[in-house]
Formats: structure tokens, C-alpha cells, sequence
């Protein structure tokens, strides 16, 4: 996923938000809001759509009621998870030096 | 704010522009600035940046669904084809409205894989390649029906009168020859011209399906 550039963020998050179910662009939107605080912006949300489409990490679903969902693949769980782990081993490092300071 | 995505390119407004239109519409009560310079940073992106990457991710799925659809077609045309043909034969060959309507299917069949595969997302040349390899397997695969059909019961097959007339007038000699010449020329010209319609007949029903995602619907 390090080919996303800055586009790396907004496709972690989306596609934790699509770990949890698929969905169209606004219910991701509101979703990344809800877990992160973070409001993506639509041009935002659809660049990283794309990229994530154009890696098969995700793939979208046939439209309802002119909004398209989209869901993770299986190639995108495992790149999702891959960085997860990874960022979990980050922050158990980064907070384990931190404590020396509390 | 849906005048923004006239900033975007075509390639993108073709793929994305129906959901992303539907976006802004329900972020209508949320519009700031800020979106509008999101906005536009995402089309100079998809100008500049995006339009270097593959942008035609839902193309292979589609082709390989709209392959599926020709083998239905072909396996339901090789059934009405053995039964008109070796189980209920007609002497007189008048099959006319049957193989009228046979094309009349499969043209629905051609429109309707270019239906589905733009409401998958696919863009219009993906749609008319759909539509092109759909009505090439179609025709190709019916000719090698009609082939094992007419050597197999070749009997049953050359009691029709239009294939005894086709005979006299080609100048006569073997019944087999003569229906074999005629598939041969049937295996080019069926596929290319069921290709041709495919395409046609594909991006047609690929715009029926984008009018359908546009157009706004009366609520309530």
C-alpha cells in the first residue's frame, strides 16, 4: 500500500470501514467519522476508491438506488491486515519508550 | 456542486460520476468550501495523477460474466436447433418466424449484457467489448452446432427442401459438401456480424442503463 502516496490514510480507512460490511460512498463517509473523527472529502474518498479499485483491493457492487457499494476482497483483507499488524507493532514499540517518560 | 464534476475527465465522469453526483447530493447539507477545493483537487488528480493507472478494474469481470451469458444463449439455440432440425423437422424449411425470433433473443441478450455491465460500473469500450465477445461466442459456437447437427443426422437434415434446393442450384454433387461450404462461410460471417450487433446493441443497453442511474426520481 505504499504506492498510494497520500492517498495511503484515506484507503486504510476505508477499508476498515469496509472490514465491517460493504457500503456506498456517504455510509463510508459517515462510518470514518464515526470511528476516526476524520470527514473525508468526496474528492478525497473517490481518488482513494479508484486506487484501491485499480489494486483489486476492493470492488464494487451492482448499484442501488443510484449509489454503488463497494466491499474489501480478499487480497484487500490481507493488505489490511499486513498494515494493521505492522501498526500495531509501531505503537506497541512507540508506547513502550514513551512510558520512560511518564 | 455537482457542476465540479464537469472538472473531472470523461474516463472518470463515465465510470463514477452517477454515484458521485448522488454523493454530493447527500452532502448538499454539508457543502463548504472546503469541499469545493476537495472537489478540485480530486479532479486535477484524476487529470494528472489516476489517469496514468489502469482505470478499467470491472472490465475482466464483466467479460467474463457477458461469456457466461453467450453460453446460455448457445446451449438454449443448440436445443431449439436440434428440435427444429432433427426431432420435429420441417420438410418445407419455412422457419422463418422461428429464426426471426431466435435473432430477436439474442439481440435482447446482446442489449441486456451491455445493461449489466454498465450498471457494474464498466466503462463504455469495456461495455462494447462485452457485447462484441459475447455475440462472437454466440455465433461461432452456434455454427459448430449446426455442424455437428447437419454431418450427425445429415440424413434427417438434407430432406429439407431449402438444402435440396441450394444443392440444385449450387450445381449438385454431395448433400454434405454442400452443407459443410455453407458452414464454413457461416463460421466467418455469423460471428463478425453477431460481433457487430454485440457492440451496438451493448453500449446501447450500457446508455439505457446510465440514463436509468441519472435521471433524478420524484420521492414521496
Amino acid at each position: 500500500m505504499s504506492d498510494l502516496g497520500r492517498f495511503a490514510d484515506p484507503s486504510i480507512l476505508i477499508l476498515t470501514s469496509l472490514a465491517g460490511g460493504p457500503k456506498h460512498g456517504y455510509a463510508l463517509i459517515k462510518d470514518i467519522e464515526a470511528f476516526t473523527g476524520t470527514t473525508l472529502g468526496p474528492g478525497t474518498l473517490y481518488a482513494a476508491l479508484a486506487r484501491l479499485e485499480n489494486r483489486r483491493l476492493i470492488r464494487s457492487l451492482p448499484e442501488e438506488d443510484r449509489r454503488r457499494p463497494y466491499e474489501i476482497t480478499g487480497v484487500g483483507v490481507v493488505a489490511l491486515r499486513a498494515y494493521l499488524e505492522h501498526a500495531r507493532r509501531v505503537a506497541g514499540v512507540g508506547l513502550k519508550r514513551l512510558a520512560a517518560y511518564a | 456542486m455537482k457542476w465540479m464534476l464537469r472538472l473531472y475527465p470523461a474516463w472518470w465522469r463515465d465510470r463514477y460520476e452517477a454515484e458521485m453526483a448522488a454523493l454530493l447530493g447527500d452532502l448538499s447539507h454539508r457543502a463548504r468550501p472546503a469541499m469545493l477545493v476537495d472537489l478540485l483537487r480530486g479532479a486535477l488528480d484524476a487529470r494528472f495523477a489516476l489517469a496514468k493507472e489502469s482505470t478499467v478494474p470491472v472490465t475482466g469481470p464483466s467479460i467474463r460474466r457477458s461469456i457466461v451469458y453467450a453460453l446460455v444463449v448457445w446451449a438454449a439455440l443448440s436445443v431449439d436447433i436440434v428440435l427444429s432440425n432433427v426431432i420435429f423437422p420441417s420438410r418445407q424449411g419455412d422457419d422463418t418466424l422461428i429464426v426471426v425470433l431466435d435473432y430477436l433473443a439474442v439481440f435482447a441478450v446482446l442489449a441486456t449484457i451491455g445493461f449489466l455491465a454498465a450498471r457494474r460500473g464498466t466503462e463504455t469500450a469495456g461495455i462494447a467489448l462485452c457485447g462484441a465477445i459475447a455475440g462472437a461466442v454466440i455465433g461461432l459456437l452456434t455454427i459448430g452446432t449446426f455442424f455437428v447437427v447437419d454431418n450427425v443426422w445429415l440424413d434427417i437434415v438434407s430432406q429439407q427442401q431449402t438444402k435440396i434446393d441450394g444443392l440444385a442450384r449450387s450445381g449438385g454433387g454431395s448433400m454434405r459438401a454442400y452443407i459443410n461450404s455453407g458452414l464454413l462461410l457461416g463460421a466467418v460471417v455469423l460471428p463478425a456480424m453477431l460481433a457487430a450487433f454485440g457492440t451496438v446493441l451493448a453500449i446501447g443497453g450500457g446508455s439505457v442503463a446510465r440514463w436509468r442511474s441519472s435521471r433524478p426520481r420524484v420521492l414521496g
